[in-house]
């Protein structure tokens, strides 16, 4: 049904006249799920927002360019992945030590009126910032989003194996990062 | 068959009690957005793109041959503005070059001839010829000018004095000789001597 739904909204973007139909349709299906999953990345709202609407632009730029090889949902996901972590790099390259700005993650949520977490989900968030951004998309696709090592290797362009083994490492390091908290 | 949650569990009992903890509970990730967010996004970045369209789709300036730009620009410098400007400027600089100075001074300008000569290019006895030549186009004041600045020249040299070798009984014999030719009065003589 959905790819279905998917095929539908393609084959509107691609017309002109109906261009505008079709890119409503493409926000209405997947403008949510992906300003999660750049959200879970970047942390801060207006980040995301910004991230999110890059992507959106870039799909609709480039949607004469989308060849039906993969799926649009996997298409899609790659865009914004790309896109977050285009930002993510483009931030450390400015100056700000990705470990150091990340540390400041913590009292950052409690101030942030977007953030309505408990002190656990803080803890949390707190931990996965301390996490390489591979190893970062990589759990919160698997621990939030559900995502199949499948859908995440069409994706990311990744093998089954190498994301098997960063989803473990980012957990390790989580668990570790929580027991260093508790000590 | 297991679901993917299901598998995912499994895999946190394994790996993390706390995260597996964490994941049973199902308190999601905490993080929300401001108030009607999605139901404007869409309009929001439908604008982005058609703005960038507009500006994507204005008409590109079309490639003129260069014989044609080349002629406009040549026809813009020959507007009457550019004209004039172009004009005065010629004149300045024609002016500047006919009345300027040479770099050769000090010079002779020869009227009749307008032959130009320097100073140090002749000799005085080819001044003196000159001079001599052409007396008739001298006036007397400019000749006795010049001979009286030559004659206090030379009077002002320092002239060689012979060495005197009289004795006094010539200049008494020369002395004698004045009286006698001149018939001097014993007064006269007095004042003179």
């Amino acid at each position: 049904m959905k790819v279905q739904n998917d095929d539908h909204i393609v084959a509107l973007l691609l017309e002109q006249k109906t261009q505008d139909q079709g890119f409503r349709l493409l926000m209405q299906a997947y403008q949510e799920p992906l300003y999660w999953h750049i959200r879970r990345m970047v942390f801060d709202h207006d980040d995301a927002n910004d991230v999110l609407q890059n992507t959106f632009i870039k799909v609709f730029r480039g949607i004469t360019n989308f060849k039906g090889e993969a799926k649009l949902y996997t298409w899609l996901y790659r865009i914004a992945s790309n896109e977050a972590i285009t930002f993510l790099n483009t931030r450390t390259k400015r100056g700000i030590s990705s470990l150091d700005d990340d540390e400041k993650i913590a009292p950052k949520l409690v101030a942030d009126s977007y953030f309505d977490g408990d002190e656990t989900q803080r803890i949390l968030q707190n931990a996965i910032a301390q996490l390489p951004e591979k190893q970062r998309i990589v759990f919160t696709m698997r621990y939030f989003e559900e995502t199949t090592y499948e859908q995440m290797s069409a994706i990311l362009q990744t093998s089954e194996g190498a994301l098997k083994a960063s989803f473990h490492h980012a957990v390790k390091k989580i668990e570790a990062f929580v027991k260093q908290l508790e000590s | 068959m297991k679901t993917e949650k299901e598998k995912i569990q499994a895999e946190l009992d394994e790996m993390s009690p706390w995260l597996s903890k964490l994941k049973k509970t199902n308190t999601g990730d905490g993080f929300e957005v401001p108030t009607h967010y999605f139901e404007q996004l869409t309009d929001k970045i439908l604008a982005q793109t058609k703005t960038e369209q507009v500006v994507q789709t204005a008409p590109k300036p079309v490639a003129m041959p260069w014989w044609k730009t080349l002629s406009m620009q040549l026809e813009w410098l020959f507007t009457p503005r550019m004209a004039y400007g172009f004009a005065s400027v010629a004149i300045l600089v024609a002016a500047f070059f006919w009345l300027r100075p040479t770099a050769q001074a000090p010079i002779v300008a020869d009227v009749q001839t307008t032959k130009v000569v320097t100073q140090e290019a002749i000799t005085s006895d080819e001044a003196e010829a000159y001079i001599q030549s052409n007396i008739d186009d001298f006036d007397e004041h400019t000749i006795l000018s010049v001979h009286a600045a030559d004659v206090v020249e030379q009077d002002a040299m320092p002239k060689k004095q012979p060495k005197a070798q009289l004795e006094d009984k010539d200049l008494d014999l020369y002395l004698n000789k004045i009286i006698k030719d001149e018939n001097l009065s014993d007064k006269e003589l007095e004042d003179l001597l």
